[in-house]
């Protein structure tokens, strides 16, 4: 995902393991991958903490099942059998403007790839994806941190879309598009 | 049988060691932390589980680890991609993953058994075996082939001579799919695979023991 033509001007891959000895102090955003060391990550919590004191923005697609992520959240199963849930279309959000409902949820006729569970966000934060039983997948959180949180329930907001010309191709370089108006935004 | 399941700390580990009460975490005897694997003896346990999307570059940096402990008489289960050679004489083959075929009416993915009456096969059926793989291996002549491709290459194999221990090599991952919670029927697969390694594992000592010293003594 990082050597892709869409991000690789626009990325830096950090190891976790480096983490420690690595600045993060010229970036804007830093984004949580959805297989990582979360024992490793939650000895780092507290790097993840500053870096949002410090007004900066992250991005997770992780599915925390320990508490590293400010405001507690962990991620849950959902309930509903992969055929009857459908993460619904948001056509209102930047990021996910112009993808249809069938690409979030179905790659070549193959549906459960987008996201497996859910959230419990954040009172204030801003719900951008839910399922169809209402649960929360992806939420914006303003308010628990200086800085800014997008969480998505294992949602990978930059590989998903790769793999076919489908509408969900527009995901990650939308993500890039807001990450900007977000910097942007914060810094006003 | 003691045995051992490596951890890397991933959410979907997290998840298949944990559904069902524990199910996985009761059955093996320990898991360890891959960070802290350079501290673990692994000569006591008769398998060690390396479970599908560890860190490879990780396991690489334990490689003589692995070698000695192959050497010494120890089993090893391994799933999933095989991208960097963290143990030697396994040679790996990227596919693009075909995980759509079951959609297409008629379509089917093509694995055969190696051989019918291949004992694994009194545990799970072929079909358990069918959801998509990543890659196949290339085992060398001595190996055994169990389950194959349309060309013969391996999805599962068993290298029973270039170590003492033997090496049971899938490049299927049920473990993350269980975790993941979709593909129910990697659960049959799993339980019947790995019921059917420890009794591999039981002929397999009771055929290549020796008299120790103390039965030795007792004859003389």
């Amino acid at each position: 995902v990082y050597q892709h033509e869409f991000f690789r001007e626009r990325l830096e891959r950090v190891s976790l393991y480096e983490l420690e000895q690595h600045s993060l102090e010229p970036y804007d955003a830093l984004i949580i991958p959805n297989n990582i060391d979360e024992e490793f990550l939650y000895r780092q919590r507290q790097r993840i903490a500053d870096f949002l004191e410090a007004g900066r923005i992250l991005i997770s697609f992780a599915q925390p099942f320990l508490p590293w992520l400010p405001g507690q959240v962990l991620w849950q199963p959902s309930p509903l059998d992969i055929m009857e849930r459908t993460v619904l279309a948001n056509d209102e959000h930047p990021i996910f403007k112009g993808v249809t409902e069938y690409d979030l949820n179905y790659r070549r006729g193959v549906k459960g790839f987008f996201s497996r569970g859910y959230f419990e966000a954040p009172e204030h934060a801003e719900i951008v994806l839910r399922d169809n039983a209402g649960a929360t997948v992806v939420y914006i959180d303003r308010s628990t941190t200086k800085g800014t949180i997008l969480a998505g329930a294992g949602t990978d907001l930059l590989g998903y879309g790769l793999s076919d010309t489908t509408t969900a191709r527009r995901i990650g370089l939308q993500l890039l598009a807001w990450i900007d108006a977000e910097r942007r935004a914060r810094s006003r | 049988m003691r045995s051992a399941i490596l951890y890397g700390g991933i959410s979907y580990q997290h998840f298949f060691l944990n559904r069902n009460n524990g199910k996985y975490r009761k059955k093996f005897t320990d898991v360890i932390y891959l960070l802290d694997l350079h501290s673990a003896d692994l000569s006591i346990y008769d398998y060690v589980v390396v479970p599908t999307r560890l860190n490879q570059d990780i396991l690489l940096e334990h490689k003589q680890k692995f070698k000695d402990y192959l050497d010494g008489g120890g089993h090893l289960v391994s799933f999933g991609d095989f991208e960097r050679p963290w143990v030697p004489n396994v040679k790996w083959k990227f596919y693009p993953t075909n995980f759509y075929w079951w959609v297409n009416p008629g379509a089917d993915l093509p694995l055969y058994p190696a051989s019918p009456d291949h004992p694994l096969f009194r545990h799970i059926t072929v079909d358990d075996a069918k959801w998509h793989y990543h890659g196949v291996f290339l085992p060398h002549d001595r190996a055994e082939r169990v389950l194959v491709n349309e060309i013969g290459e391996a999805i599962i194999y068993v290298d029973r001579t270039s170590h003492k221990g033997n090496m049971y090599m899938t490049t299927l991952d049920p473990d993350y799919h269980l975790g993941q919670g979709f593909i129910p029927k990697a659960e049959k697969f799993l339980d019947g695979y790995l019921a059917w390694i420890e009794e591999d594992m039981e002929k397999d000592n009771v055929s290549s023991k020796k008299p120790n010293l103390k039965e030795v003594s007792s004859c003389q």
